[in-house]
């Protein structure tokens, strides 16, 4: 009788252990599996997308200089190196029109995101008020498309383009 | 042990030769644990087995609250079933021709239920009634359509739109559009939309 008793608490605490490792397994799966890294990617991404289009799509001409040196800030690539080249012109074009546009962005969503290769693809809707010449500001809705990149300062604007009316 | 600086502690210098002596000590176990009365190992057994469940416990809260609940992209096949299904009726409800207004109405019957039904109406409706009358033709493009959340069998997706919009022989407008949609999967398997709002 005891000699049973004890075979069942040993398999008892077998089938634990092997509960235990299950779980163990699972949980190592859920926080650096495959899935992970590309939930990690897609979140990466998109949060950096929606603050940095929203810096792309906004200037004021009463502080144009630091507003371009923002824009070059969160670009990378090609992409920086046309935002570096236009810069003067881009200034000049807003203190000429006295241009104040402000972007905040309403929806966004990730439609690609490569993990190896460190690049996703994000959509994004946004509120644009526009005001130029000291005229009432306009309220314009835009779409964006941008395209993100994984750098050592995290992940910048590679490229990006609009789909809608609002930008200036 | 000379040319060590500081003097280990007796236990901790026996270890190495007692992982040595491990295997022997795992193989004479089962002859150990018979020799123990029945009660202690017993209750060694139950002691380990509420340890491992509780490391269990806190192992999967742990695992719960890393993964992330959003199956967008994660879940690959369904994200691109998701947009794939709903991609070509969209760009038919959104799309009108005065000579064949049946083609948007069957498509819209098909996607929508619940308040994008009425939603649909309030948004397109004024064109759809002026559309015979101005000889209105409406061509649409969804140019993007991407899922903000993905949870089971609810999503939240995001559209991004160009219409061009064609009034009697020449007139031509054009504009683009961000909608937001709420879609369902209802238990045959097929996505539809509960909610439609422009952004």
């Amino acid at each position: 009788m005891n000699r049973h008793r004890v075979r069942l608490s040993v398999a008892l605490l077998a089938v634990a252990l092997a509960g235990l490792g299950v779980f163990a397994f699972s949980a190592w799966q859920d926080a650096f599996g495959s899935d992970a890294s590309v939930a990690s990617a897609r979140d990466g991404a998109l949060e950096a997308a929606r603050t940095e289009v929203a810096t792309l799509a906004s200037l004021d001409y009463r502080k144009a200089d630091a507003n371009l040196e923002q824009w070059s800030a969160v670009a990378t690539g090609a992409y920086k190196a046309n935002l570096d080249r236009a810069k003067e012109s881009d200034a000049n074009q807003a203190k000429r029109t006295k241009s104040v546009s402000t972007a905040r962005i309403t929806s966004a969503a990730v439609t690609k995101v490569d993990v190896n290769a460190g690049t996703a693809t994000v959509i994004l809707s946004a509120d644009v008020h526009i005001a130029a010449n000291g005229k009432p500001a306009v309220r314009r809705k835009a779409g964006f498309t941008a395209r993100m990149d994984r750098t050592d300062s995290g992940w910048l604007v590679g490229d990006l383009s609009s789909t809608g009316t609002g930008t200036p | 042990m000379t040319g060590w600086p500081i003097t280990l502690p007796g236990r901790v210098r026996a270890l190495p030769r007692r992982v040595r002596a491990l295997p022997g000590r795992v193989r004479a176990l089962p002859g150990k644990l018979r020799a123990l009365p029945a009660e202690q190992v017993q209750r060694r057994c139950a002691v380990l087995a509420i340890i491992a469940a509780v490391l269990a416990a806190a192992l999967g809260v742990t695992g719960a609250l890393l993964r992330s609940d959003n199956e967008a992209l994660v879940d690959a096949g369904k994200t691109s079933e998701l947009t794939d299904r709903l991609r070509g009726p969209l760009t038919q409800v959104l799309s009108y021709d005065y000579a064949d207004l049946d083609n948007a109405h069957k498509a819209a019957r098909g996607l929508f239920t619940g308040a994008a039904v009425r939603q649909y109406d309030a948004l397109f409706g004024r064109i759809r009634d002026t559309a015979q009358s101005k000889r209105l033709i409406v061509t649409t493009i969804v140019r993007n359509l991407g899922v903000v959340s993905l949870h089971g069998d609810r999503a939240e997706l995001l559209g991004l739109v160009d219409q061009q919009i064609m009034s009697g022989a020449a007139q031509q407008r054009s504009g683009t559009a961000q909608l937001r949609l709420v879609a369902h999967r209802d238990p045959g398997g097929s996505w539809k939309v509960t909610e439609l709002g422009v952004l």
